[in-house]
């Protein structure tokens, strides 16, 4: 299930493509639709941010590629590939909209 | 199915009698029934609970710009007027919500729920949230507001919410929480009457009111952007500086140059800037020293302070101004943020050694002390990664082993540049000495995961903060602090060590004159030892150093200190230059690779009691560590001795 994987989308009803977590492309967005980890991590996921419904952002990545930075509302929130492989998100084909402010604020 | 109870709190008409003082929406009025005494102060991690506390209480409990810094409770009283008295306030670790992930959050509930042995159960709560993620927060304040405490919820980093765009209407907020709400920025101290006000007229009966039970965070998500919409929560953009640092720092070519360059930078300027400040400050001792043996006419009174007291604590203090120029280096990194990017970037090669990437940010503490590097271990969750990090932690470079590696560092190694204006021999050497330890501590890692510690890998999940300017402030109380730890272990451990040292070099008196040290009680004891260190290439003055050094490391510098002076042959000489003419090169990389492995420290063996409640793995660590330090030694030395004696 390592890749793009054409499977229902409950929340639309469509046959949407998902893909796993880290497989989202840099700067991409999409919905987070399912966790496929053990409850303890799951719960642990969901604290930080990490529900499905929820809007994801691949925001950076380590040097190595290896663990990647993903945005959740106002987080960036860094998980291991290995993690971040089992969490299934449907990717946004529009374009993210960038925020009006986002060019001009500060530090 | 479980739910998210949206009904709305049971608040009436008269409770939600709103007042709007200056700054924020203070909601509801609260019954004034008893006095409140203990107030919690809760949030999610790094976003300003302990700025906030010291703020309240005049304390300075460390704070920096990276998840987890407070692992425990700590506790002070309110100050600051307004006719307040008696109010202790705990300032408690970071929480994402009220399920116990690691023992720093395993406090926090227990303090919330009145769990905690010896801490009463809170009167009052002041919930500080971040102003600019409040999406994700609001979920954590329906779990504390569920627990029925008297709360004022604090959204704190107003000026940076302001700063780039974000809004909220606090009235609202109130209303759809059903508790008090006001907009502070702790870092500026604005807002901070309303806490205040809150507690004049909060009493410790709370209006029952029934928020959201969690347990479906989906639809408890669903309800916190519900509530932030109704609330008119405009999101601040996401700092733009934030993310272009992060192009650089992440890069996969210049994040690594930008990484050298930090760690170059820091160790180069500890020994130019920190090297030359040492030699004045020693300069100014020793003249001081000088000054003062005048007015002292009785001679064994006189060796006592000038060699006992003043050679002993004085060459040991010599190295301060080294340790604050690190010191400032290291509060820079942790409070500009960078230092979790660090970890990002270690956690790699942390995985690869079986280690969570979240034992990085202890692991990097533990280069000023292990104690607080330990107790930085309570952020991780898994039980054996936390054990495994506890028992590294000791092998990387603490401050306690900078005077030893600066001496003999300056002892054998001659000043002459790398790279000119960039990098020096003995920067070099001291970067190869903090990479030693931090071998040992991987190696070690890497022994432990695959062994007794055997586990699956445990998932990293690390949350990045925002880059922010270090304070000025930050950085001093920073320094003073570190300061005071220092010379107070200088005027108690060290001063101690010293004296009784030095008796035991004058001891026997022989006709009422003091002996010689070679013939002392000192020397017979140091004598005795000897021919177990002798393969490493000591003598008995160093045995005594290592003996002494087991209370503390940098009380070694202090013990060479204090017995060169008493020894005529080397009294007149620098301590440098004593020890250069006491140890072959062989016998001096032995000495500093015995420090790098060894457990000298009784402090961190107690606090490694305390996290793994018993003596087992403290003896054990103790153990293999000195194992560790005895063999590398030797083999430094025998190999010294084969290659170049022979």
């Amino acid at each position: 299930m390592k890749s793009k994987k054409n499977i229902s989308d409950s929340s639309t009803g469509q046959q949407a493509a998902l893909v796993p977590l880290h497989k989202l492309a840099q700067n991409a967005s999409g919905v987070l639709i399912h966790i496929d980890l053990g409850a303890e991590e799951t719960d642990h996921l969901g604290l930080m941010g990490f529900f499905p419904g929820v809007g994801v952002t691949a925001s950076g990545k380590a040097p190595g590629g290896d663990p990647r930075i993903y945005r959740i509302d106002q987080s960036e929130i860094a998980l291991r590939n290995e993690t971040a492989r089992n969490i299934l998100v449907r990717v946004d084909t529009a374009e993210p909209e960038l925020h009006p402010i986002a060019e001009t604020a500060k530090l | 199915m479980s739910s998210c109870h949206t009904a709305p709190a049971k608040v009436s008409a008269e409770d939600l009698e709103i007042r709007l003082p200056e700054g924020g929406g203070i909601g509801p009025r609260r019954h004034q029934t008893t006095t409140v005494r203990t107030v919690a102060v809760i949030g999610p991690p790094n976003c300003g609970k302990s700025t906030l506390f010291n703020r309240l209480t005049g304390l300075r409990q460390k704070i920096a710009n990276y998840p987890g810094v407070t692992v425990e409770q700590h506790s002070g009283k309110l100050v600051g007027g307004h006719g307040i008295k008696g109010v202790t306030l705990v300032d408690l670790p970071g929480i994402y919500g009220m399920t116990a992930q690691s023992e720093d959050a395993r406090v926090s509930i227990d303090v919330l729920r009145g769990e905690m042995p010896g801490v009463p159960q809170p009167d009052a709560v002041l919930l500080v949230l971040d102003a600019t993620n409040l999406g994700r927060h609001l979920v954590l304040a329906a779990q504390v507001l569920s627990l029925g405490l008297p709360t004022l919820v604090l959204l704190n980093m107003k000026d940076q919410m302001q700063q780039r765009g974000g809004s909220i209407d606090t009235f609202k907020l109130a209303q759809e929480l059903g508790a008090p709400v006001a907009l502070i920025s702790a870092t500026q101290t604005d807002g901070l009457d309303a806490i205040y006000r809150f507690l004049e007229e909060t009493g410790g009966k709370r209006e029952m009111v029934q928020l959201p039970v969690l347990q479906n965070p989906g639809l408890c998500r669903d309800w916190a952007v519900a509530v932030g919409r109704r609330s008119d929560y405009n999101a601040p953009a996401s700092p733009i500086w934030t993310r272009r640092l992060d192009k650089v720092v992440l890069h996969p070519v210049w994040g690594a140059v930008v990484f050298f360059a930090i760690v170059m930078t820091v160790f180069q300027l500890v020994f130019t800037v920190g090297q030359a400040l040492g030699d004045r400050f020693t300069d100014l001792l020793q003249r001081t020293g000088e000054h003062l043996a005048v007015y002292v006419h009785i001679p064994w009174l006189q060796s006592l302070l000038l060699d006992g007291v003043w050679k002993g604590v004085g060459s040991v203090l010599a190295f301060l101004p080294q340790i604050l120029v690190l010191f400032f280096f290291i509060g820079l990194l942790e409070d500009s943020g960078y230092l979790a990017r660090a970890a990002l970037i270690a956690d790699r090669t942390m995985a690869r050694f079986g280690l969570n990437g979240k034992a990085f940010i202890p692991l990097l503490s533990a280069y000023a002390c292990a104690v607080p590097a330990i107790m930085a271990t309570r952020t991780i969750e898994n039980k054996r990664d936390r054990l495994a990090t506890i028992l590294i932690a000791p092998f990387m470079t603490c401050s306690a082993r900078l005077p030893i590696y600066t001496l003999m560092i300056a002892a054998f190694i001659p000043n002459k540049a790398i790279i000119p204006h960039l990098l020096g021999l003995r920067a070099a050497a001291m970067i190869g000495l903090y990479f030693l330890g931090f071998a040992a501590a991987f190696f070690t890692a890497q022994l432990l995961k695959s062994s007794v510690l055997k586990k699956a890998k445990a998932p990293f999940v690390l949350e990045l903060p925002q880059y922010r300017w270090p304070t000025v402030q930050s950085i001093a109380m920073r320094l003073y602090d570190r300061a005071k730890v220092f010379i107070t272990r200088a005027g108690t451990i060290i001063l101690s060590v010293t004296v009784f040292l030095w008796a035991l070099a004058a001891l026997p008196v022989h006709n009422g004159v003091i002996s010689n040290i070679s013939n002392s009680w000192l020397a017979d004891a140091g004598r005795f030892f000897e021919p177990l260190i002798h393969p490493l290439g000591f003598n008995w003055k160093i045995g005594i150093g290592l003996l002494s050094s087991l209370v503390a490391r940098e009380v070694i510098v202090g013990t060479l200190g204090t017995i060169y002076a008493a020894d005529p042959a080397t009294h007149a000489l620098s301590l440098q230059s004593a020890v250069r003419g006491d140890l072959t090169p062989g016998a001096a990389v032995a000495l500093v690779v015995f420090f790098a492995f060894a457990m000298q420290c009784t402090s961190t063996l107690a606090i490694v009691k305390r996290e793994t409640n018993g003596w087992k793995w403290p003896i054990i660590q103790f153990l293999y560590m000195s194992g560790m330090a005895y063999t590398a030694a030797l083999v430094v030395n025998q190999t010294y001795r084969f290659f170049w004696l022979h």
